[in-house]
């Protein structure tokens, strides 16, 4: 079954490798691209989320919104990063 | 579940915030289809680098630590005062210092120290060499002196 977490013993096994090290940048540049490329303010909404573990309150006050206006722009930047990543892969990782 | 749905999904699974009827259909679909399992891997390595990439969190028992030890500090009074006399000598000792190095280097600029200006000269009479002998003149004197 495929589960969530991951092969952990696995991942720290091919930790140090020269695959691995590489694969991360390419996923980190994938990822950031993606961030990058997200409307100004669900990227705000998603790195005040993910980077700064801001919660709803704290990010509608910075951002001078409403609780539900972040949990949308938080669930559209998902949305968005997400089929970005997606084809990412699509063109560069296959 | 079809793939099209899973990948919309997919972020919120990884995430866990699905309710636990779709995070079962998300799970079955994942352990049959290779291509959205893969998906899901990439992604969820991806999301993992934001979790690296954070800033280091503060740590606060450090800090803790830290203010306790300062608390320690006023307590036990480790300060002693001589400690602390010493310490205003110390600091009145480098304001005079400081004080009697700056009148000094005053008198060396503007030229008004008595030794100074003296020094001065020798200084400039040693690297200006038009106060030496020149060579022309050295080779006449030898020339009279050889006639």
């Amino acid at each position: 079954m495929y589960s969530p977490s991951g092969d952990m013993d696995n991942d720290s096994h091919q930790a140090d490798s020269p695959d691995y090290r590489l694969m991360q940048k390419d996923h980190a540049y994938a990822l950031h691209n993606a961030i990058d490329s997200l409307p100004a303010a669900q990227r705000t909404a998603f790195i005040l989320n993910k980077y700064d573990d801001l919660k709803y309150a704290e990010i509608a006050e910075i951002m001078n919104t409403s609780i539900s206006s972040v949990e949308s722009l938080l669930f559209r930047a998902k949305r968005n990063l997400q089929k970005r990543l997606h084809d990412y892969y699509r063109k560069n990782l296959k | 579940m079809d793939c099209e749905k899973v990948h919309k999904d997919l972020i919120f699974y990884i995430e866990g915030s699905l309710d636990e009827e779709t995070m079962r259909s998300v799970e079955d679909h994942l352990s049959s289809c290779s291509s959205c399992a893969g998906f899901a891997d990439m992604l969820r390595t991806s999301l993992d680098i934001i979790e690296k990439e954070k800033k280091i969190p503060e740590d606060r028992e450090f800090t803790d630590k830290v203010i306790a030890g300062i608390s320690e500090e006023r307590k036990t009074g480790k300060v002693t005062p001589l400690v602390a006399i010493l310490r205003y000598v110390a600091a009145a000792a480098v304001i005079i210092f400081g004080v009697f190095t700056g009148m000094n280097i005053a008198k060396v600029v503007s030229g008004t120290g008595d030794n100074v200006t003296g020094a001065m000269d020798d200084e400039v009479y040693i690297i200006n060499d038009l106060y030496q002998e020149p060579i022309e003149s050295f080779f006449l004197l030898k020339y009279k002196d050889d006639e």
